[in-house]
């Protein structure tokens, strides 16, 4: 593709961008609550849009579509479980975070578990598991920039990978940097609308012009490549990938944070359904488009990840460049999300852990500057295109699903304690990262297996040995309370199909 | 406890999820078989997720 349309395209979309995000700077007030959560005020459609484009990276079109093209349809089954249940995650943890949001102040995950376990070691640990696991997260998002400008340019324009990288790097700094959460989630919503029409006109495109129509392309794929229809995941695979992204909307900080944000309980309510809506066509249309790329010749496909690429360059340039932006959007709307979350932790749950009096104009700065060091740390990592990068980032999810005990009980069992949190958390994460470093699939099972089966003994056992907080009633109290007071427990019993006994 | 059940659900749905892919549908090679019982279980579940979510705020 030729250099200058894909930099014109890039430019237009990065001056629309930064536009977006100066307006969202518009009545944006002075505290911490306002710049990291957009002082909690966020409709349903902008919260369902930002939870969205911060979930779904560029992973998407390029990671789910190679996954497809090279396995079928077990990766379709992995990306609709993590669907599923993070809309079931939502209806039980969206309410209590947000009443929990509201009631007590809170503004990161790490310290919302800090405040309920009453341990500031409880928060510091979790935000160095969220750091260590996340960083290198961001860092492949960059990397996939790099690569896919690298891929779509020819050779020899040289660099092209490092001015991805600066290019993602920039666009996502501006978006965290001019107005917190607000220009974020902003940017986000314009960002996840592209992504979305982008993808159903590559796929009416595709569908049209290579098989005719929508039945000539199911003609075909029955006919030509129905090993990609049959289930040909192993189990124990299917299920150790699974099992991190099923717990993803509660152990990820980048979307719980958003659980905050609603300015209402019906807004809240949108952004599941939005959110809800969103995941399920664009996972439907980007494992239709894996399906696809099978099944049209000529493609030139040295690797999975290398599919949509191929297919780019055989559409029209326009909407080459259109889905290639739009690529460029997924991946920077989850950077910029993870770089705003980490830099609400740094300074929230380690500065402030570190330095009590600490005032907030002061913690705003840190933050701001944990912003920009944040960004040139995974700039360097992105550029050092490091092995240990990507299996820290296959490890991200894995590593992240050891606060899951730990989030779980801070809503849902009193008996838990901050050293079973804290044990729990910091040998769950040892053995999980030990596993994926040494490459040890104890019996075949994957160690976010192993590490889950592990973290939720030692929680329950040391938990069972010591004791709990006082303070723990007076949270599950206060919490039960907000949940009645905003509409969460409506009288009519929303799911009274089961029994009749559940409105309490 | 409202809760409660959907986290029975949540294990029903995990035998649901992994069981009939791998036991009843491994072998069909067409549409009809895991693509089209994973979308439908999806759209289930979301049906389900906004049916829960429709009376939030009423009493706020």
């Amino acid at each position: 593709m030729n250099p200058l349309y894909v930099f014109l395209a890039l430019g237009l979309w990065f001056i629309l961008g930064v536009v977006i995000a100066y307006f969202a700077r518009k009545r944006l007030g002075e505290g911490l609550p306002d710049f990291f959560l957009a002082n909690r005020k966020l409709g349903g459609f902008i919260s369902g849009m930002t939870y969205s484009a911060t979930t779904y990276s560029a992973f998407m079109m390029v990671g789910l579509v190679g996954l497809t093209y090279a396995s079928g349809v077990g990766a379709l089954g992995f990306e609709m479980t993590y669907l599923m249940y993070t809309i079931i995650l939502l209806l039980i943890f969206a309410p209590r975070f947000w009443v929990a949001g509201k009631k007590f102040g809170y503004i990161t995950p790490p310290e919302l578990l800090a405040g309920r376990y009453q341990s500031k070691w409880v928060g510091i640990i979790a935000s160095v598991i969220c750091l260590v696991m996340l960083i290198p997260y961001a860092s492949v998002q960059l990397m996939g920039i790099g690569y896919l400008l690298s891929g779509l340019t020819p050779s020899s324009f040289s660099n092209m990978y490092l001015i991805g990288i600066l290019l993602g790097a920039s666009f996502s700094t501006i978006a965290s940097l001019v107005a917190g959460m607000k220009s974020v989630s902003w940017t986000d919503a314009f960002q996840a609308l592209t992504m979305l029409l982008a993808s159903i006109a590559l796929l009416l495109f595709v569908f049209y012009h290579f098989f005719g129509s929508p039945v000539g392309f199911v003609s075909t794929v029955s006919a030509e490549t129905p090993e990609l229809l049959k289930l040909n995941w192993d189990l124990k695979m299917f299920i150790g990938l699974s099992l991190p992204w099923a717990f993803f909307a509660v152990t990820n900080p980048q979307v719980s944070q958003r659980m905050f944000v609603s300015d209402s309980p019906v807004s809240l309510k949108r952004m599941i359904i939005y959110f809800s809506i969103f995941g399920f066509i664009y996972t439907v249309i980007t494992t239709l488009l894996g399906l696809s790329i099978a099944n049209i010749g000529g493609l030139s496909i040295s690797a999975p990840d290398q599919a949509i690429a191929a297919l780019l360059s055989n559409v029209p340039v326009v909407l080459g460049l259109v889905v290639f932006v739009s690529i460029f959007a997924a991946a920077t709307s989850t950077l910029g999300s993870i770089i705003l979350t980490l830099s609400s932790i740094g300074s929230r749950d380690l500065i402030k852990n570190l330095d009590r009096d600490i005032p907030e104009d002061k913690e705003l700065l840190y933050g701001k500057l944990l912003i920009v060091c944040i960004v040139i740390v995974c700039v360097i990592f992105a550029n050092l295109k490091l092995e240990l990068i990507a299996v820290l980032s296959s490890m991200a999810s894995g590593g992240l699903l050891v606060l899951a005990p730990t989030i779980i009980g801070t809503f849902f069992w009193k008996r838990s304690t901050a050293e079973g949190a804290l044990t729990s958390m910091g040998m769950g994460g040892v053995l999980t990262a030990s596993l994926y470093i040494t490459g040890w699939y104890p019996f075949g099972w994957w160690p976010s297996v192993w590490g889950l089966i592990v973290t939720v003994a030692i929680y329950v056992g040391i938990s069972y040995l010591t004791e709990p907080p006082e303070y723990n009633e007076e949270f599950f109290e206060k919490i039960e309370e907000g949940l009645e007071k905003n509409g969460f427990k409506s009288s009519t019993g929303s799911i009274s199909l089961f029994s009749s006994e559940e409105e309490g | 406890m409202k809760e409660k059940y959907i986290g029975v659900l949540a294990v029903v749905l995990a035998v649901i999820n992994f069981g009939v892919p791998y036991l009843v549908l491994q072998d069909v090679q067409r549409f009809t078989g895991n693509y089209l019982f994973w979308t439908s279980l999806a759209m289930i579940v979301i049906l389900f997720g906004i049916w829960n979510v429709k009376k939030w705020g009423d009493e706020g």
